[in-house]
C-alpha cells in the first residue's frame, strides 16, 4: 500500500514551515519599510501643524494686507507678499517660453548625438548649481554687467534661469507622453515638423506643460538666496492695497527674505509674526503645488490613449 | 527659404507670423545692442542693418498680399501728413485734426495688411505659397532655446569666475585658501582667507545628512516601488513631492525654532543650532530627491527579474536584497550622489540652523559654518571689487566645480546603466 505517498487535500493547502517563515519575513519587511516611509511623512505634518499652531494668533486677512510696521517688529506682510508676486510673475514670463521651447527642441528636433547629450547634461547641471552660485551669477551678469542694478528685473532673471530646468524637465515628460503614432499620422498627411508640433503635439500635452509651469511658480516663490543680492531688499514701504506699487527697475521685499530677516536679524519681533510669515509662504507654495498635482491627476484620468 | 533670405532678401513671400516674429527679433536685438554698446560706428552699423531687415521683411510681406513692395511707401503718408498737420496745427484751430486722418488711416491700413490679413492662397506673381515660411524663424528660435542651457551653464561659470579672477591670479595664496582653517577676511592687521574649516563644515554636515537621509530615502523608495498598492503609491509620491516643495528658508526657520528646542531638550546643550540640526534639515530636504531617483532606478529593473526570482521561491525581501538592489545599484548610487549635491549646495537652511561660526567640526553637536552660508552672510557687507568680495566669488567657483563634478559623475553612473 502506498498511503504514505498520497497527499491529503488538507495537507496540500496547509502552509509548510518554510512557507510560514517566508510570509512572516515578508510581513516584517513590509512593516519595516512602511515605518521608514511614514517617518518621512510625519515631519511634514508635524511642521505644518506646528507652524499653524504658533501662527494662529496673528493669522488674518488684515495680516496679509498691511505693511510691516515698527521696524518690522509688528504689522503684516503686504510689501513682501506683493514683492514675491512680482518676482514670480516676471521670472515666469521669461522662463516659460524659453523652457517650453527648449523642451520642444530636446524632444522633437534633437537627434541622438554627442551634442544632444551635452545639452541634456547642461540641463541636469543647471538644476544642480547651488542657489547661492546663481546669486553670484545674478550679481555678476545682471546687476553689474548688464547694468540692471539691484532690481526686480535682475532678481527675476536670476530666478528664471534657476527654475528653467523645472519647466524643461516636466515639459519633456509631457511631450514624451504623446504617442509617436500621432506624429507619424500627421507627417503622413504632409504636415511639416512645426505644424505637427503646433497642431498635434502641444495641444495633446498642454496640461502636462502647464503642470511644469505651475511647479516653476512654486519653486521661484520659495527661493531666497538668488534674490538676496540681486533685487530683494530688507525693507521697503509701499502703498497698501495698490497692486502696481512696485516698479520692476527698483528693489522689492520678498516673503522668503522677509522670513529670514525677521527670524534672524530683527530683535523683539512680536511673537507669532515669523510663524505667520512662514505659514503664508509654505501655504502659498503648497497651494500652488496642490493645483499642479490636481491638474496632473485630472489629465491622467482624462487621457484618451 | 532659409533664414538669411528671410532677413535680407527682397524676393519671395513670407506669412504673418514670420513678419511679426522678425519684427520682435529685430527690436530685441537692437534694444540689447543699444543698451550694451556705446561706440557710435557700431551703432550706426546696427541701425543700418536693422533698417535693411525691416524693409526686406516688409517687402516680402507685401508680395504675400500680392501687392508691389513699393506699397511700403505708404508709411511715408503718416510722416508727411504729420509734418503738414503739425505746421497747420500751430496756425489755426481744431479743424486741422482732419490732417491726422491720413496718419491714422494709412498706418492702420498698412498694419492690417501686413500684420493681420492672410497672404494669397497658392502661387502668385511673386512666388510660391508662404504658409510654412514662418517655420524657419520658429525653428531657429526653438534651436536657440534648446542650447540655452549650455549657454547658461557656461555663463554662470564665466560671470562668477570673472568677478573673482583678479584676486585668484593675483594675490590669493591658493594653498592657504584650501588648507588653512583661518578665515579672517575682515582682520585689520592680517587678513587671512583660509576656507579649510568651511570646506570641512560643508562636507561634514552633508555626510551626516546623508547618513540620515540615505537609509530613509532608499527604504521609502523600496517600499513605494515594491510593497505599495498603486493607490497608496500615488499618495506617498504626492506627499514626498509636497515635502520637496517646502522652501529652504522655511527649513532654516524650523531649525531655528522647533529643532533648536528639541536638541536643547534631548542633548542638554546650551544652544541647539549645531551640525546635527543642520544635518536633519538637509536630510529632510534631500530625501525627496533620493526617493524619486531611487524609485525610478528600481522601476527600471525588468519585471522578468522579479518573476524569475519569485519562481525560484524567493521571498519578496530576498528578491529585493539579492536581485533588485544589485541590478539597480547604479541608479541608487546616482540617487545618493544627487541628494548629496543638493545638500552641498543648500544655503539658507544651513545658514540659519548650524550656528554659523568658523570652526573645525568636532562632532554632531559642534557649531559649524559652510561655504554656501559664508557667501550668503558676507556678500551683502563687503565692498564691491575688494579682496574679500572677490574671495567670495572664488568660493562660488569652488562650489560650482564641486557640484558640477558630482552631477557629472551621477549622470555618467546613470548612463552606465542604460548602456548595459
Amino acid at each position: 500500500m502506498n498511503t504514505d505517498m498520497q497527499v491529503s487535500p488538507e495537507a496540500m493547502f496547509t502552509e509548510t514551515e518554510i512557507g510560514k517563515q517566508k510570509r512572516w519575513i515578508e510581513n516584517v519587511m513590509r512593516i519595516f519599510f512602511l515605518v521608514m516611509t511614514s517617518l518621512m511623512i510625519i515631519p511634514l505634518l508635524l511642521i505644518v501643524g506646528y507652524l499653524l499652531y504658533k501662527a494662529l494668533p496673528v493669522l488674518s486677512l488684515e495680516f496679509l494686507f498691511t505693511n510691516p510696521k515698527d521696524n518690522m517688529r509688528a504689522g503684516g506682510l503686504w510689501a513682501p507678499f506683493l514683492g514675491t508676486i512680482y518676482l514670480v510673475v516676471v521670472s515666469l514670463l521669461v522662463a516659460a517660453p524659453i523652457g517650453v521651447f527648449a523642451a520642444v527642441y530636446l524632444n522633437e528636433y534633437a537627434r541622438e548625438s554627442w551634442f544632444t547629450r551635452i545639452t541634456n547634461l547642461a540641463v541636469v547641471n543647471l538644476a544642480g548649481v547651488p542657489s547661492i552660485v546663481h546669486a553670484l551669477f545674478g550679481v555678476g551678469a545682471f546687476v553689474l554687467f548688464a547694468g540692471l542694478g539691484e532690481s526686480i528685473l535682475a532678481a527675476s532673471l536670476t530666478l528664471a534661469i534657476m527654475t528653467l530646468p523645472v519647466i524643461i524637465a516636466s515639459t519633456t515628460e509631457a511631450l514624451k507622453a504623446v504617442p509617436m503614432s500621432f506624429r507619424e499620422a500627421c507627417w503622413n498627411l504632409g504636415a511639416t515638423r512645426w505644424q505637427t508640433i503646433r497642431r498635434i503635439v502641444i495641444p495633446n500635452s498642454i496640461s502636462g506643460i502647464l503642470t511644469g509651469v505651475i511647479l516653476q511658480v512654486s519653486r521661484a516663490a520659495g527661493e531666497t538666496a538668488p534674490i538676496m543680492f540681486t533685487g530683494a531688499v530688507f525693507y521697503k514701504a509701499i502703498a497698501e492695497g495698490n497692486l502696481f506699487a512696485y516698479n520692476i527697475t527698483e528693489q522689492c521685499m520678498a516673503l522668503s527674505l522677509h522670513l529670514f530677516t525677521i527670524s534672524t536679524q530683527v530683535p523683539d519681533v512680536t511673537e507669532g509674526i515669523p510663524y505667520g510669515t512662514a505659514v503664508v509662504l509654505v501655504g502659498s507654495v503648497l497651494l500652488v503645488n496642490a493645483v499642479s498635482i490636481v491638474l496632473r491627476i485630472y489629465v491622467r484620468t482624462r487621457k484618451k490613449w | 527659404m532659409n533664414f538669411i533670405n528671410i532677413c535680407f532678401s527682397f524676393k519671395g513671400r513670407i506669412n504673418r507670423t514670420a513678419w511679426w516674429m522678425m519684427h520682435f527679433l529685430i527690436i530685441a536685438i537692437s534694444t540689447i545692442t543699444y543698451a550694451a554698446y556705446t561706440a557710435s560706428s557700431y551703432l550706426l552699423f546696427i541701425t543700418l542693418v536693422s533698417a535693411w531687415m525691416q524693409l526686406a521683411v516688409t517687402a516680402k510681406r507685401w508680395h504675400d498680399r500680392n501687392k508691389s513692395a513699393w506699397w511700403t511707401l505708404v508709411y511715408l503718408i503718416p510722416i508727411i501728413a504729420g509734418i503738414g498737420g503739425l505746421s497747420v496745427w500751430t496756425l489755426s484751430g481744431w479743424w486741422t485734426l482732419i490732417y491726422f486722418i491720413p496718419i491714422i488711416a494709412g498706418g492702420t491700413w498698412a498694419l492690417v495688411e501686413l500684420g493681420i490679413l492672410k497672404g494669397t492662397k497658392g502661387e502668385n506673381r511673386f512666388g510660391a505659397d508662404s504658409e510654412t515660411s514662418s517655420e524657419t524663424v520658429i525653428e531657429l528660435l526653438i534651436r536657440l532655446c534648446g542650447i540655452s542651457s549650455i549657454v547658461f551653464v557656461f555663463g554662470i561659470f564665466f560671470f562668477v569666475f570673472r568677478e573673482g579672477a583678479g584676486f585668484l591670479f593675483n594675490g590669493l595664496d591658493l594653498g592657504q585658501f584650501l588648507t588653512s582653517p583661518e578665515w579672517y577676511p575682515t582682520s585689520l592687521s592680517n587678513k587671512r582667507y583660509g576656507t579649510f574649516a568651511l570646506i570641512l563644515g560643508t562636507f561634514s554636515v552633508t555626510a551626516l545628512a546623508m547618513c540620515i537621509a540615505v537609509p530613509f530615502g532608499l527604504g521609502a523608495a523600496i517600499f513605494v516601488s515594491e510593497f505599495c498598492s498603486p493607490k497608496l503609491r500615488e499618495t506617498f509620491k504626492i506627499i514626498i513631492e509636497l515635502l520637496a516643495a517646502i522652501p529652504s528658508v522655511v527649513w532654516g526657520f524650523i531649525g531655528l525654532t522647533l529643532m533648536n528646542q528639541l536638541i536643547i531638550a534631548v542633548f542638554n546643550v546650551p544652544i541647539g543650532l549645531t551640525m546635527l540640526n543642520g544635518s536633519i534639515m538637509l536630510a529632510l530636504m534631500s530625501v525627496p530627491i533620493i526617493v524619486s531617483i531611487a524609485e525610478d532606478a528600481l522601476k527600471a529593473v525588468p519585471d522578468s527579474y522579479r518573476e524569475a526570482a519569485e519562481a525560484l521561491g524567493a521571498t519578496r525581501w530576498q528578491v529585493i536584497y539579492r536581485v533588485l538592489l544589485p541590478a539597480a545599484k547604479n541608479g541608487l548610487l546616482a540617487a545618493v550622489l544627487l541628494g548629496a549635491a543638493r545638500s552641498i549646495g543648500e544655503t539658507m537652511a544651513v545658514l540659519m540652523a548650524t550656528g554659523h561660526s568658523v570652526n573645525i567640526p568636532s562632532g554632531p553637536l559642534s557649531w559649524i559654518r559652510t561655504l554656501t552660508a559664508t557667501i550668503a552672510a558676507e556678500l551683502g557687507e563687503v565692498a564691491r571689487g575688494g579682496e574679500h568680495y572677490q574671495v567670495l566669488f572664488i568660493i562660488g567657483v569652488l562650489l560650482f566645480t564641486i557640484t558640477f563634478l558630482v552631477n557629472l559623475i551621477a549622470d555618467l553612473v546613470i548612463k552606465g546603466i542604460r548602456q548595459e
